[in-house]
């Protein structure tokens, strides 16, 4: 390819520059990129392992001699894999690299200070750049610059969007939503797709349902759509007392118990069952939920914009590669990073006939392969950028702050606490995990 | 023959156990009515999550409650074993269960004893602390031993689980109870015969502790074949973990892993179990019971 | 000369002493590197500040001061015990009931059959239990609620519930380990004389009577066995309301070992984890010190 000829020009040239001005002695080393690095992936499951080794046989094509050591760490959300890694990291790993999501960056870049800057690399490799940074919607490369500097580049993401079952719908003689529904029209058609067939009380079947195991998932789409953030823009203090939050926190509450149109928080994997099954109607989650209906063959089903209240405002959370400063080889690290830019490795994401991965490739032209699946409205999954997106609040100690915010929640959706008393009472114990200095 | 012979029915002659009960025991069979309730309740669940497992994913929540699957399917099991390193699991689990046993069926005889039959100083202020120890909790000493371990480089290997439980006080303190029970003469004859303190324990004191060895054996296997809390600290590669953890892995990422497919691993585990209790469950109750008697 | 002295001038002791330590060497070598030397590091790690990854800080005795002032810690430990005392009174209830039950003129096979399908749980593991009893105790999905809905009582919310909760641990953990005190009753059962009984027949006792006055009174050390090891044990289940509730909803089936599962390696403050952890070592301490303290009152030794 002509891209490894230009590299390979380039590295002599700077390789040259370099020992002429007698600048870094590491530098020097980069005669041609060869050796080990150390990359961390997050093992979520089945086709996690087996999608990054074809990934880095790919990587070994163009880089024979680079040897890419695969660490797994594992965990049920962003938020626990970090764990895992940070686990890893006072295990004693050398890790180069490491898969983290938005979650992450604020724990890596300012409270752990791991995490390496990659604009002189960008700056660098400019050229080769170009194309992948035209091709990336802003919102996504801005979702990783700390400081007005870049951290990661965007790999993969995903929004947060409505599923619904298309037959469920047409049972209840209900046209598809809009894609700048409200929450008023959304709770219409909850509630509309709420059976109670024997009238004793408690429903057949749901029209909505959600899972209250992370933030990403539960409360926050209601909250941004609200208009509002439990914490501020800079991270330094909550804002769960926020009128705005505790308004969200309580529809949600109602839906369960006062419209009645939703059972108590359910884990995920159960609402993919149901939503399959109809026993629920509508839920909310990203581009992920594909692989388990695609293996059990469902195709009853289409996406939605999230809706709003009124304005719609969707959340998203992004993934990529930092370079870690434990690092002994950033530039091999770096070459690695570049290669993610590339078509070829995105369009993995999109998927296989046999696997379609599930997140969101953070190229618009790779997006659009995303029409080959189901849904038939998949191309929203990229296309909610077009309008006002924003991202899942990560502060440095996000895992703490998240695991403080869903026992709350938990309380208010096990109807036992109300919101404005755990809302105060989270702000509190908030208080002392988000802030700055 | 005398008087006192003669014949005054035919119970005299029969033997007892022809004869029937005349009455009807009402309280033996009140007795089999609530202990079948009791079994049906534990049995029940085991049969359930079966049927779940070999029944495909969209009927795993019927009610009421199916406990034969109508039509079997294998595709859950498949699944899991795409899904996660399962064979590793169960091989995993079986090489630190079967490497500490052995290590304990070892050193805690060996320690034993010491306790059950020799004098030195010390010995029972040794044993009171050896006997403390059952009550520290796991969670004091994991912090500090993770942190060994990291820095030993065992970290995420199966030795930082086996190392530290190559030894057992409950295991030393079950055989030495053992120990004290069986007879002296046996040893006091081979003393006068001049053997050694190591070939009384190695000829005497060991072959005649089969029936606790394999008591300890038992329990130390089950518990570390079961256990989660250890491996769930020290590793951290998929490849390298146990059964237990295992399971919840197949949950999966924001707990997308289908209800089938857990159900699928869960009776795996649970089957082996099965069979090898089934195969055993006359020595593993003897040997459960005996224990409470010496309590 | 001292006692000690004149053994090891005897060469007989000595080689007695010597023989002692050297078989106690594996166990002593073990028990210094991976208890010992693990308590004292606890202690010492509670003075320390440490998240793994930065160097630990002196604290002095702030973990400690934190320990006592924390607003979650009391709420916990109430839980805690809450459960744990529970779940050992229904253990013993249950299991003394039912192996008295086994212990009437039934047909070998059956009471065989009975041993074994209450046994059995208590050999699989926990978190298999506890996986399967997450979907039993499904608010709308599940079979416990469907056979309670047959008699009428309304859907509970098993697992996100801080009044039902904790009674779900209960369930999952009794119906695990009952078999395990089932069979323990049993042998004690079967220690005890069939004379007594006899005596007490002909003495026109009936069979409440003679499980009373005789059956319980002789059970009393096995009833102190499982009730010692069974507080323990039970004050330290982690994979049950680690998969059935993540400890929720709030902290209402948070027990201390996830609480300080969740210092330690969730939120990485090694320092006040293991400083909660000694406070575990030392209420466990100190509860089965008075168990055998009141046991004289209560447990009758032949």
């Amino acid at each position: 390819m002509h891209h490894n000829l230009l590299k390979r020009s380039m590295r002599v040239l700077l390789v040259a520059a370099v020992l002429l001005l007698g600048v870094t002695p590491l530098m020097a080393h980069q005669a041609k990129p060869s050796g080990t690095i150390n990359f961390a992936f997050w093992n979520y499951g089945p086709d996690a392992e087996p999608g990054w080794k074809a990934i880095i046989a790919e990587f070994n094509k163009e880089y024979p001699d680079i040897t890419v050591k695969l660490v797994s760490a594992t965990g049920n959300n962003w938020g626990e894999y970090l764990n895992g890694v940070a686990t890893l990291i006072a295990g004693g790993e050398k890790l180069d690299l490491m898969w983290v999501a938005t979650e992450g960056v604020q724990l890596l870049v300012n409270q752990l200070k791991i995490a390496v800057p990659l604009d002189d690399y960008i700056a660098r490799d400019k050229a080769q750049l170009q194309e992948y940074l035209d091709d990336v919607n802003p919102q996504l490369l801005k979702a990783f610059q700390v400081n007005g500097k870049q951290y990661e580049l965007p790999y993969s993401w995903n929004p947060m969007v409505i599923y619904y079952n298309t037959a469920r719908l047409k049972e209840a003689g209900l046209e598809p939503p809009k894609a700048n529904w409200t929450r008023d029209e959304f709770l219409k058609y909850a509630q509309a797709l709420t059976v109670d067939a024997n009238k004793d009380g408690t429903p057949e079947k749901y029209g909505y349902a959600f899972d209250n195991s992370g933030v990403f998932v539960s409360a926050m789409p209601w909250i941004f759509a609200n208009g509002g953030d439990i914490v501020s823009d800079d991270f330094c203090k909550p804002t769960v007392t926020d009128p705005k939050v505790e308004e969200a926190l309580q529809f949600m509450h109602d839906l369960i118990y006062k419209y009645k149109v939703a059972p108590g928080p359910t884990p995920l994997n159960t609402l993919f069952q149901s939503i399959q099954t109809g026993d629920v109607a509508m839920i909310g989650v990203g581009r992920w939920a594909l692989p388990a209906l695609y293996k059990a063959k469902f195709t009853d089903f289409d996406i939605i914009n999230w809706p709003g209240n009124p304005n719609q405002l969707t959340e998203f959370g992004i993934d990529g590669f930092p370079i870690l400063n434990t690092s002994p080889n950033p530039d091999l690290a770096w070459e690695f990073v570049k290669f993610m830019t590339n078509k070829s490795v995105e369009e993995r994401l999109v998927g296989t006939v046999d696997s379609p991965l599930g997140n969101v490739p953070a190229r618009k032209s790779v997006a659009q392969l995303m029409s080959k699946f189901p849904p038939k409205n998949g191309l929203l999954f990229y296309n909610v950028l077009d309008g006002p997106a924003k991202l899942v609040p990560a502060p440095p100690r996000f895992n703490q702050m998240e695991s403080i915010f869903i026992r709350y929640t938990g309380s208010i959706f096990a109807d036992e606490m109300k919101v404005a008393d755990a809302m105060e009472a989270a702000q509190k114990e908030l208080e002392s995990v988000v802030k700055c200095g | 023959m005398s008087a006192d012979t003669t014949i005054r029915s035919a119970e005299d002659v029969l033997p007892k156990v022809a004869r029937r009960p005349v009455r009807v025991h009402w309280d033996a069979i009140l007795t089999v009515i609530l202990l079948l309730w009791g079994s049906a309740i534990m049995i029940a669940p085991f049969a359930w999550i079966m049927q779940v497992a070999f029944s495909s994913a969209a009927r795993a929540y019927q009610m009421p409650p199916q406990f034969f699957p109508s039509s079997i399917t294998l595709q859950n099991f498949a699944n899991v074993f795409q899904d996660v390193p399962y064979l590793n699991f169960i091989r995993n689990s079986f090489f630190v269960a079967a490497a500490i046993t052995v290590g304990q069926l070892i050193t805690c005889p060996m320690a034993a004893y010491p306790f059950a039959r020799l004098r030195f100083p010390g010995k029972n202020v040794l044993f009171i602390v050896l006997l403390a120890t059952l009550m520290i909790p796991v969670q004091v000493t994991i912090v500090p031993l993770f942190i060994f371990m990291r820095q030993t480089g065992l970290y995420n290997t199966h030795w930082s689980i086996i190392l530290p439980a190559l030894i057992s006080p409950f295991g030393v303190f079950l055989l030495r109870q053992y120990f004290m029970t069986i007879p002296t003469e046996l040893e006091d004859a081979a003393r006068i015969d001049g053997a050694s303190y190591i070939t009384i324990f190695w000829r005497i004191i060991v072959p005649l502790s089969m029936p606790a060895m394999m008591t300890l054996g038992i329990i130390t296997f089950v518990f570390w074949w079961n256990e989660y809390f250890t491996p769930l600290i020290m590793l951290h590669d998929p490849e390298l973990q146990v059964l237990p953890v295992g399971l919840t892995l197949l949950q999966g990422r924001y707990s997308a892993g289908a209800v089938g497919n857990v159900a699928a691993g869960v009776t795996m585990a649970v089957i082996p179990i099965l069979i090898v209790f089934l195969l055993l469950q006359r020595n593993i109750i003897k040997s459960i019971a005996s224990t409470g008697l010496k309590g | 000369m001292t006692a000690l002295a004149r053994t090891m001038s005897n060469p007989l002791r000595r080689a007695e002493v010597l023989t002692a330590y050297l078989f106690l060497s594996p166990t002593l070598i073990g028990f210094v590197v991976f208890i010992v030397g693990p308590v004292i590091a606890a202690v010492v790690l509670s003075t320390y500040n440490w998240n793994m990854i930065n160097p630990a800080e002196p604290a002095g005795l702030n973990n400690y001061k934190q320990l006592l002032s924390d607003p979650r810690l009391g709420s916990i430990y109430l839980t805690t015990f809450k459960i744990a005392v529970s779940t050992v009174l229904l253990k013993l209830f249950l299991g003394l009931i039912i192996a008295v039950l086994l212990d009437t003129k039934i047909h070998n096979w059956l009471r065989t059959f009975f041993r074994l399908s209450f046994f059995f749980p208590f050999v699989v593991s926990a978190t298999a239990v506890a996986l399967i009893w997450s979907f039993l105790l499904n608010k709308d999905l599940g079979m416990v609620n469907w056979f309670l809905g047959l008699v009428g009582i309304q859907r509970i919310p098993w697992l996100n519930s801080s009044t039902w909760s904790p009674l779900a641990i209960i369930i999952t953990d009794v119906w695990k380990d009952l078999g395990f005190y089932v069979v323990v009753f049993v042998g004690g059962l079967q220690t005890i004389s069939g004379d007594l009984y006899e005596a007490a027949e002909v003495d026109g006792s009936n069979r409440f009577q003679r499980f009373l006055y005789i059956t319980l009174p002789l059970l009393t050390p096995t009833i102190l066995f499982l009730s010692v090891i069974g507080l323990i044990n039970a004050v330290q289940i982690f994979a049950q309301p680690w998969v059935l509730t993540m400890g929720g909803p709030g902290d209402a089936t948070r027990t201390v070992v996830m609480y300080i599962f969740e210092q330690g390696f969730r939120f990485f403050n090694m320092g006040y984890a293991s400083t909660v952890a000694l406070s575990l070592f030392v209420v466990l301490f100190g509860l089965t010190i008075l168990q055998f303290a009141f046991s004289r009152r209560w447990v009758f030794y032949q």
